[in-house]
């Protein structure tokens, strides 16, 4: 075999030997996340009652800090409600973590979300 | 919001026809993240939102649709796509060494690939339509595979339905573990093999030098 073959090859193999030990890293992180009964921070795809049901919160709670009426049973994402009340669906998710943190005092509030790379970049 | 966000909500939006056709674009080869669709899709039954047969069978029928067209476009796709990986590969008697030892060992990677490794299914199937294995074993071993899948998947997100953004992190890095030590173990047997092919190569030089200098002493 060529040594650049071999070298190449024997790269290849550092790298992917590299990452498969990031994966089982990241695997254990979330294993005791899981364990934990923790989640992800609430999404805009998430309906309100998957919220509800994974803070173990009533839905009428998030209808409420939304400016939905009580007991609407409403299918849709919050990302989707949000841009038809014409608001930021982020301001959604901070009143519905505001919410669910107020009502489950000796519990962890929900994570914040992750901040959007697109607003933190410096203006060109 | 992010690629996966986006689609979670389109799907979350207009429901199951978006799953089928996320599934579908998913096992064709296009990087979308079909695992999540599915876990997702586990976790709205668990609150009675979306029918469990519905999900079970548009699934599974998105994903086999998705890994025939995989195996057609390898087997009968363009000639020069075949003659690009042939040369690519190492010309006609590698293809033909390819398609000895997947016919030999391609029934297990058919079936891992499905469920266990389902980052590399699109390039099994491609490999698989590529090296002619047999259509009826392919079919049945993806259909298998693919239900132990879609089984296992909407089985996850129906148990952890209140933390599937947590279950989903664990079964990708799962996968990515997965196809890593697969990996790792092509290479191994790739630098093995050239090592060997490499010392018998340098023997042979040695042999026949040795003997044009005895025919000249």
């Amino acid at each position: 075999m060529r040594p650049e073959i071999r070298t190449g090859l024997t790269f290849a193999l550092v790298a992917v030997l590299l990452l498969t030990s990031y994966f089982v890293v990241r695997l254990v992180l979330d294993s005791r996340r899981l364990t934990e009964g923790q989640d992800g921070p609430i999404r805009e795809w998430m309906t309100i009652r998957l919220i509800a049901h994974n803070y173990d919160v009533p839905p009428d709670l998030i209808n409420e800090a939304i400016g939905l009426p009580p007991h609407a049973q409403d299918p849709r994402p919050i990302g989707v409600i949000a841009e038809e009340q014409g608001r930021d669906p982020d301001e959604l998710i901070r009143a519905i973590t505001e919410a669910i943190d107020a009502a489950r005092p000796g519990e962890p509030p929900p994570p914040a979300p992750p901040p959007d790379p697109e607003e933190e970049a410096p203006a060109p | 919001m992010s690629l996966n966000d986006f689609i979670l909500l389109v799907m979350v939006q207009y429901g199951l026809p978006v799953l089928f056709g996320g599934v579908f674009i998913a096992a064709v080869g296009v990087p979308l993240p079909r695992g999540i669709l599915l876990i997702t899709a586990g976790s709205f039954i668990a609150l009675d939102e979306w029918p469990l047969g519905g999900v079970i069978i548009l699934s599974l029928t998105a994903a086999m649709a998705g890994d025939v067209m995989g195996y057609m476009i390898g087997r009968w796709g363009s000639d020069a796509l075949v003659s690009r990986v042939s040369r690519w590969g190492g010309g006609e008697e590698r293809l033909q060494q390819a398609e000895d030892l997947f016919r030999r060992w391609g029934g297990i990677g058919i079936f891992n690939s499905r469920w266990l490794m389902s980052p590399i299914g699109p390039v099994v199937n491609l490999t698989s339509g590529l090296t002619h294995y047999p259509p009826v074993a392919f079919f049945i071993l993806s259909f298998l595979g693919e239900a132990l899948w879609v089984v296992l998947y909407v089985g996850f997100g129906w148990m952890f339905s209140n933390q599937i953004q947590v279950i989903s992190n664990v079964i990708s890095n799962w996968s990515g573990i997965m196809v890593g030590l697969v990996v790792m173990v092509v290479l191994v047997q790739l630098l093995r093999r050239f090592g060997r092919n490499g010392r018998n190569a340098t023997l042979a030089r040695e042999r026949s030098t040795s003997t044009s200098q005895d025919k000249t002493s």
